[in-house]
């Protein structure tokens, strides 16, 4: 089954969130990835769907720097070729039989995909700060319900400045920028990842921001 | 949730309880093939089956068939006969009726499952196979062109807990197998008894599909073993269907793919592959992913 999906940068969660050695699951505008990660490599964004017969792949096991299909062991390396089929221990798996992997960027502490075959749109480009997670909450509203809030500042000020992507930069006040990245999930369901610029007083000011976020929820939900 | 007009889906006997589920005085409700029909046990023990209508009325009395400790029914004019399986009527077995299990996906799902050597050694890790053993070695299959069923055969595979009986005694074993796919919605297998390899256990599993990719499976069987109890022998089943049913629920697409670019099997799936070939020819399209089917 081809699905044609267009070509665009969509948030997937925290980096921080992705921890190595595993894989779960993630749905961006309606369509099931595996976002998994091995010891020390990149978060890597795929079809969740192992490509002998289906089984997803978010169910997988990550072994060393491979991805291990839960149903059949079939074991996948990073760019997505199987190496390994352990019904037939002694075969060479042919080039053919490869998982269907998506290209990722990193940008301020929160994980990109674009679930396009071969993407053109330039992904977010990353400045020199540091950014440290707040955290991903998901709301019971759709992506332009959610979007709209976004460039109204959200609550954090009057105001936000449109980076693209679907990522909002909603505080820029001396104590450190924050950043709001959506991510349309199912339909009517948007998933908001934050986090902050690291200053001195950041611990404290997560805490807040991550309140913030929370009522921002049930204003959000009780409309 | 619409009745399917699916004439090769509609002209099958189709499991829609296991014999004693519905006790005498009682009724159950549910669907085949997005059908509401109701089962009503009379005070004597007989049981009848009629179509429920939108507004809950009955409405046309179908035909049952109470075999194999399961109760089947049909909404065609001409169903495919049921299968013979000949080792229910010996007398030194143990007739094991599990129940049933309910699954959301296509029938077809299941059986390919079934069929499935390859994945014991990871679902059913240290019982129905080892991860130093995983191996399938070459097997056979056939369409039986008279019975008009697939058949897997010389199927071969190591497994550390085989059955119950095995189990208690451990070590392991080379176990063979036979497998019969028996109509669109059940199947079966033969595997050597654990300590008379020259007699095959049977186990059947029928399916009842709700909708395309809701289904309650049966499983039913004939087995050799005087020491287990049947309680015992439940839960060995049991516990083995529902390290299956986390498979089978989270498979993308739920319905089966018949393209053959669609998904990519290797010879461990020849069975598989043969059962995908005779649905094909059979022309159903109850369950069956549209995009391929069209």
């Amino acid at each position: 089954m081809q699905i044609t999906h267009s070509d665009r940068w969509l948030a997937v969660g925290l980096e921080a969130q992705f921890e190595p050695f595993s894989s779960q699951p993630a749905v961006l505008d309606g369509y099931g990835v595996a976002v998994w990660r091995g010891p020390t490599g990149p978060v890597q964004v795929w079809e969740d769907r192992c490509p002998h017969r289906g089984m997803r792949l978010s169910f997988g096991f990550v072994k060393g720097d491979r991805l291990s299909c839960m149903y059949h062991g079939w074991s996948f390396q990073p760019d997505g070729h199987c190496r390994r089929i352990p019904a037939h221990p002694d075969l060479e798996p042919p080039k053919t039989i490869c998982a269907k992997t998506f290209a990722v960027t990193i940008f301020r502490g929160i994980v990109f995909a674009n679930l396009a075959a071969a993407p053109e749109a330039p992904p977010p480009v990353p400045d020199e700060s540091a950014w440290a997670p707040v955290r991903s909450i998901y709301v019971n509203r759709s992506i332009e319900v959610v979007r709209a809030r976004a460039a109204a500042g959200a609550g954090f000020g009057p105001t936000a400045c449109d980076l693209g992507a679907g990522v909002y930069e909603v505080a820029t006040d001396a104590s450190g920028r924050v950043t709001l990245a959506l991510q349309p999930a199912e339909p009517g369901r948007t998933a908001m990842h934050v986090t902050s610029e690291l200053t001195g007083s950041a611990g404290e000011r997560r805490l807040d921001i991550a309140r913030l976020l929370v009522s921002l929820r049930r204003d959000l939900e009780a409309h | 949730m619409s009745v399917t007009v699916d004439q090769i889906a509609l002209n099958q006997w189709i499991v829609c309880a296991w014999m004693g589920q519905v006790a005498p005085g009682a009724r159950r409700d549910t669907v085949v093939l997005g059908q509401r029909i109701r089962l009503t046990c009379l005070v004597d023990g007989a049981l009848a089956c009629h179509e429920l209508a939108a507004d809950g009325s009955a409405g046309r009395q179908l035909p049952l068939i109470q075999r194999y400790e399961m109760v089947f029914t049909t909404l065609g004019a001409e169903p495919r006969p049921l299968p013979e399986i000949a080792e229910f009527t010996e007398s030194d077995r143990k007739i094991v009726n599990c129940g049933s299990v309910g699954v959301n996906t296509s029938p077809y799902r299941i059986i390919e499952n079934f069929l499935d050597m390859a994945h014991l050694c990871f679902v059913h890790t240290d019982v129905l196979g080892s991860l130093d053993n995983t191996e399938v070695y070459s097997y056979k299959t056939e369409h039986r062109t008279g019975l008009d069923e697939v058949w897997a055969t010389d199927c071969a595979f190591f497994q550390p807990a085989a059955s119950k009986a095995a189990a208690v005694s451990g070590g392991g074993q080379l176990t063979h197998y036979k497998y019969r796919v028996m109509s669109p919605f059940s199947v079966m297998l033969y595997k050597n008894v654990y300590d008379e390899p020259d007699r095959d256990d049977v186990i059947c599993v029928f399916i009842q599909p709700l909708g395309e990719t809701q289904c309650f499976a049966y499983m039913t069987m004939a087995i050799v073993d005087a020491n287990s109890t049947v309680g015992e022998l439940i839960d060995f089943q049991q516990t083995i269907f529902l390290q299956d049913r986390v498979i089978l629920e989270n498979q993308r697409p739920a319905l089966l793919p018949l393209a053959t670019s669609a998904e990519i099997p290797t010879r461990a799936d020849l069975s598989s592959i043969a059962f995908r070939r005779w649905l094909k020819a059979t022309g159903i399209r109850f369950g069956i992913l549209r995009a391929e089917a069209a």
